[in-house]
Order: structure tokens, then C-alpha cells, then sequence
């Protein structure tokens, strides 16, 4: 008998489908924090890993995500559904907000030392490398594996590193065009692996 | 469609294009909706490599937004009707800017017949670019200087060299020929240094905002190079202009 009840414990209730970005988005818009409380729930896991993997100091990692989310709450009228998935506008947003904030660091410590300017040279294997095996998803670990070394070394630079493909080039000294190249045939190969809608 | 310049969606979705090239990127992808459409889907799968990096927050942050979005005013909706008679008429709303800096701009795009692009996607730009120039006009050392090259073309330059940031609004400039573009080149201090790329939009407006330094360049010069852009300038100038000291 106990054995029975426990499993009818168990049954899930009818599921209510999980909170959508968009529509949270779409409640946002109109002044409701409490579904702003939902959205945060939703996306700071992903904004703040995506942040603290480029910006890498943790208190500014947090900085950054706050930015990032009071951003979202500012702009969330703006979000235009037709132009992209709610998650891509949030993360593209963050993204942006981590390379800024790399960005105009590194500009900062340029003008004070650009002597030793040329250490760029460095441990990318290293970086890599320890991108790839902690992705939480296997699916994208098991596409990014699909690509060549090049494709995959210019995509996680430029992208979890925040390097221009300027600077992707140099680090891996390979001409301008053939890193172009690289990001965009690399990412057509994820696009195409991880069945992202056309 | 410039062969060159599509091979640029990936770095694009990728936030991975230096700020020059951004804007003649985004330009480029008003025209081009196969482009357009490429960047998205690259988007969304760049945003499937983000996802997997998630990493929960410490939990103390909740608390600390959700504490200060009492604080934040939110933007109303885009008007699609205004957006839209605006980019037909490409008239800027100087409304976008604020006090000083957009006085000055408003004095610049006015005498010099010089506009901000705006239109379609290119609102986040030229919103940066504003955002840019009213920057740029904050440094104490800021200078502005303009002049008119045979031909018509103007330009404007706005320069702080303690920020080591330079802008160039340039108009009445005609379109590159095929296959060219015109390369921005800082002068004076050994080799030209190459500042970016740029084309005009279809009223003849051309920008570009470099932050990688002014070192002791005395010149801005810009000439006419093949699509890519080229390691050392052409004998093609199409304008010169004597920075300030």
C-alpha cells in the first residue's frame, strides 16, 4: 500500500510548459517583475557562464551580468521576435557586453604597456582545450569535435575568449582571410551539426 | 554580392569584428538578406555554444537586480511608422544624443552636410556611433577639423589624442569603383598606419571611428585600394587633412 501511494507521489502533475523567453520577455515589456524574476531564472545561468568564461574575474563577471539583466529589463520592448529567438537576443547581448568590457580593459593596458605588447603569443591550447571539456552540453562538445582544429581553435577564441579575428590571426598566425573563412565555415558545420532552425 | 565582405557573417555573429569594420559590415547587410539571414541562424547557433557554458551565478546577485530594477526606466517599444519615415528621409534624431555633445554634432552634421547612417539594422550602430562621438567630444583635449578636398568631398575629423581615438565624417564621397574601397591611413610617425575600411552609403556618407591610438600622426589620409584593403596606401588619395597638434 505504501509502495502504491509512494507511486502515485510520483506521477508528475500535468506539467505546466516551462516559461518561454520570449513570452517573459513580452510580460517584462509591460513593467511585470515578476516575470522578470522568471526571466532572470531562466537566463542568468547561461549569461553568467558565457560572461565569466570571456571576462574570467568574478566580481566582474557579476557586474557584467547585472548590466546584462537590468539591460534586458530596459530594452525588452525592443526585442523584435522576427529578427531572432528571445535566448540569441539575450546572449548576443551579453556577449557584447563581455567583449566590451575585455575589450576596453585590454585597450587600457595597451596604452600603459605597449612595450610588451607582442606576449601575445599565448598557452591557446591550453584555453581550448579546457573550453571543450567542461562544456556542460554534450551535444555542442560533440560538434564542436566535427570541426576541423582551425575552425574549432577560431571559433573558441573569437568567441569565448572575445577576440576580434584580427586578433585570432595573430595568435594563431594564420592569414586574415583563411580565419574569415574558418568562423564562418566552422559555424555553418555547428549550425548544420546541431540542426539550429533555417 | 562582394564575396569578401559575406565571408565576414561568421566573425560578425561572433561578435568577433573590430569596431571599423563593424559598421561597413552592417551597412553591407541592409542590402543583403541572404547575408541577413545567414548572421541569424549563425547567431543562433553561436548562442547554443554560449548556453553550454552556462554556469549558475552566485545567488546573492538575484537579489541585488532584482533590487535595482526599481530604479531603471523602460524603454518604450520602437515606433515601426517613425523608424521608418525616418530612414527614408535619413534625417538623425539629434534627440537620440544628449546636451553639449549634441549640440556640437548637430553643428557638424549641419554645416558639413555630414549625417549619421541610419536606417534599418544600422540603429544599434549608429546609436554606438553616437554614443561614440559624444564620448570622443568629452576628452578635454578633443579637437575638431574639417575641410574640402577637390570633388566636393568633406570631411570632418574628430580627434582626442589622449584617449588615442579619431573619428572621420566624410561626404559627398562617390561610391568606390568595383572591387575598391577606400582605406582611412593615420600619417607622420613612420609607416602610414592603416585605420579602417569605409564606404559610403547611398547619400554619399562615409564614417569611422578608430580607438587604437593617434601615436604622433600628423595626417589623415584616404585613398582607394582593392576590396580587402591594402598593407600600404595607393598612390590614389582621394583626401588629406592635417590633424591638430
Amino acid at each position: 500500500m505504501a509502495e502504491r501511494v509512494r507511486r502515485i507521489a510520483e506521477v508528475p502533475a500535468v506539467a505546466p510548459s516551462p516559461p518561454d523567453a520570449a513570452d517573459l520577455l513580452q510580460q517584462v515589456a509591460r513593467g511585470d517583475e515578476h516575470a522578470f524574476e522568471g526571466l532572470y531564472d531562466l537566463v542568468s545561468g547561461p549569461v553568467y557562464g558565457l560572461v565569466r568564461r570571456i571576462v574570467r574575474d568574478p566580481a566582474q563577471s557579476e557586474e557584467v551580468t547585472q548590466e546584462v539583466m537590468l539591460e534586458l529589463w530596459r530594452t525588452a520592448a525592443r526585442y523584435a521576435p522576427e529578427r531572432g529567438s528571445a535566448m540569441t537576443w539575450v546572449m548576443t547581448l551579453a556577449h557584447r557586453r563581455a567583449v566590451d568590457r575585455v575589450r576596453s580593459a585590454q585597450a587600457a593596458t595597451d596604452r600603459e604597456d605597449r612595450a610588451h605588447r607582442r606576449e601575445t603569443t599565448r598557452e591557446f591550447d591550453e584555453v581550448a582545450e579546457v573550453v571543450s571539456t567542461r562544456l556542460e552540453h554534450e551535444q555542442v562538445r560533440r560538434c564542436l569535435s566535427t570541426l576541423t582544429d582551425l575552425q574549432r581553435e577560431s571559433v573558441e577564441l573569437a568567441y569565448y575568449r572575445g577576440l576580434t579575428y584580427r586578433e585570432v590571426s595573430e595568435l594563431l598566425g594564420t592569414p586574415l582571410g583563411t580565419i574569415k573563412t574558418r568562423l564562418r565555415d566552422g559555424l555553418i558545420r555547428m549550425r548544420d551539426c546541431l540542426g539550429v532552425a533555417r | 554580392m562582394n564575396a569578401d565582405i559575406h565571408a565576414l557573417t561568421g566573425a560578425y555573429a561572433l561578435n568577433a569584428i573590430p569596431e571599423f569594420e563593424r559598421a561597413e559590415f552592417e551597412r553591407h547587410l541592409v542590402e543583403c538578406e541572404s547575408c541577413a539571414q545567414e548572421v541569424r541562424e549563425l547567431r543562433a547557433t553561436a548562442t547554443r555554444l554560449g548556453e553550454a557554458a552556462s554556469e549558475a551565478p552566485p545567488p546573492e546577485l538575484k537579489a541585488r537586480v532584482l533590487a535595482r530594477i526599481a530604479e531603471v526606466r523602460q524603454l518604450p517599444p520602437v515606433d515601426d511608422l517613425s523608424a521608418r519615415r525616418e530612414r527614408r528621409s535619413g534625417v538623425p534624431l539629434a534627440t537620440k544624443l544628449f546636451g553639449a555633445a549634441a549640440a556640437v554634432l548637430m553643428v557638424v552634421s549641419v554645416s558639413l552636410g555630414v549625417l549619421l547612417v541610419r536606417n534599418g539594422n544600422e540603429l544599434d550602430q549608429s546609436r554606438d556611433q553616437a554614443a561614440a562621438m559624444s564620448n570622443l567630444l568629452s576628452a578635454g583635449d578633443a579637437k575638431v577639423v574639417s575641410g574640402t578636398a577637390a570633388g566636393g568631398l568633406s570631411g570632418t575629423v574628430l580627434l582626442s589624442r589622449d584617449r588615442g581615438q579619431v573619428m572621420l565624417l566624410a561626404g559627398n564621397v562617390p561610391a568606390a569603383p568595383d572591387g575598391k574601397i577606400y582605406q582611412v591611413w593615420l600619417m607622420g610617425e613612420g609607416a602610414p598606419k592603416s585605420i579602417g575600411l569605409m564606404a559610403p552609403n547611398a547619400s554619399g556618407q562615409a564614417s569611422l571611428l578608430n580607438t587604437g591610438g593617434i601615436g604622433g600622426a600628423q595626417n589623415i589620409g584616404v585613398t582607394v585600394e582593392p576590396s580587402g584593403g591594402s598593407a600600404t596606401p595607393s598612390p590614389d588619395v582621394v583626401m588629406q587633412m592635417e590633424l591638430p597638434v
